[in-house]
């Protein structure tokens, strides 16, 4: 019996752990050619937990293939269940200048995962040339701007509000 | 993107008023002040202020007049202090 759990747990963690096995890295500059296998895919993990982080990624690939910016659970969706979510989706070529806080994988994928989508017809070429870097100053001042625009207009917006419907006494009115 | 833009009115009756002819209804009756504000929005919220207006409301025809001066120097207002609902 302790060995029927034994198997049955073992089992679970390899099937939980299995994408982050497979993933391979991406940190600082990267750039790969390489194959996949018809009916085949390759996953690469991006690690953005750091707030500030920037990634600029470009695939580009032989044949119709599809590319799939994914989060740490729609990776599982894609993993172990038919329909699943994205943060991204396109073919042939594509480049990400992505953002986002937290995990991170791109998929390549010559699989015939889903009805739409690129057909798999066999082995396929890519290049990935990916960096991830850290936020510029630049970027930091547009975003703090960005803060900043957004919440003057909040403020803008309730002094105008307020100064709308309150109703002004009469001896206000009658000066 | 679709941006949802106009003018937000909000009016404010008064208990005031001045005994005038009606320019509508031609008759000598209680003509109350009203006061509009009006407010530029953006997705309805109000943003740019876009001023006051008087204007006085006849009791009789209930017609609306815009006038630029309340109280009319002319004219004598009565305020009983106690405001109208809006």
């Amino acid at each position: 019996m302790r060995a029927k759990w034994f198997i049955f747990i073992l089992g679970i963690t390899a099937i939980l752990a299995s994408p982050a096995i497979s993933a391979t890295e991406i940190t600082g500059d990267y750039r790969h050619t390489g194959t996949i296998p018809q009916d085949d895919f390759v996953i690469y993990h991006i690690n953005m937990t750091k707030p500030g982080k920037i990634l600029d990624v470009t695939v580009t690939a032989s044949d119709p293939v599809d590319f799939y910016l994914l989060t740490e659970k729609e990776l599982s969706q894609y993993m172990f269940s038919d329909a699943f979510a994205y943060e991204d989706y396109s073919e042939n070529t594509t480049t990400y200048h992505w953002r986002g806080t937290g995990d991170y994988y791109l998929v390549i994928d010559n699989a015939n995962v889903s009805v739409s989508g690129a057909m798999s017809h066999g082995p396929v070429n890519y290049t990935i040339v990916a960096k991830l870097e850290d936020k510029g100053i630049y970027d930091t001042l547009v975003d703090s701007a960005a803060y900043l625009v957004c919440g003057t207009l909040i403020v803008i917006a309730a002094a105008t509000t307020f100064w709308l419907y309150k109703k002004p006494k009469i001896e206000e009115v009658l000066k | 993107m679709i941006v949802f833009f106009g003018i937000k009115k909000k009016n404010f009756a008064y208990n005031a008023y001045t005994v005038m002819q009606c320019p509508k209804c031609g008759k000598e009756t209680k003509h109350y002040l009203m006061l509009q504000k009006r407010a530029f929005t953006v997705f309805f919220i109000p943003l740019i202020p876009l001023g006051t207006r008087k204007y006085l409301v006849c009791e009789e025809c209930r017609s609306v007049t815009k006038v630029s001066n309340f109280p009319p120097k002319d004219r004598v207002i009565i305020s009983t202090g106690a405001e109208r609902k809006d």
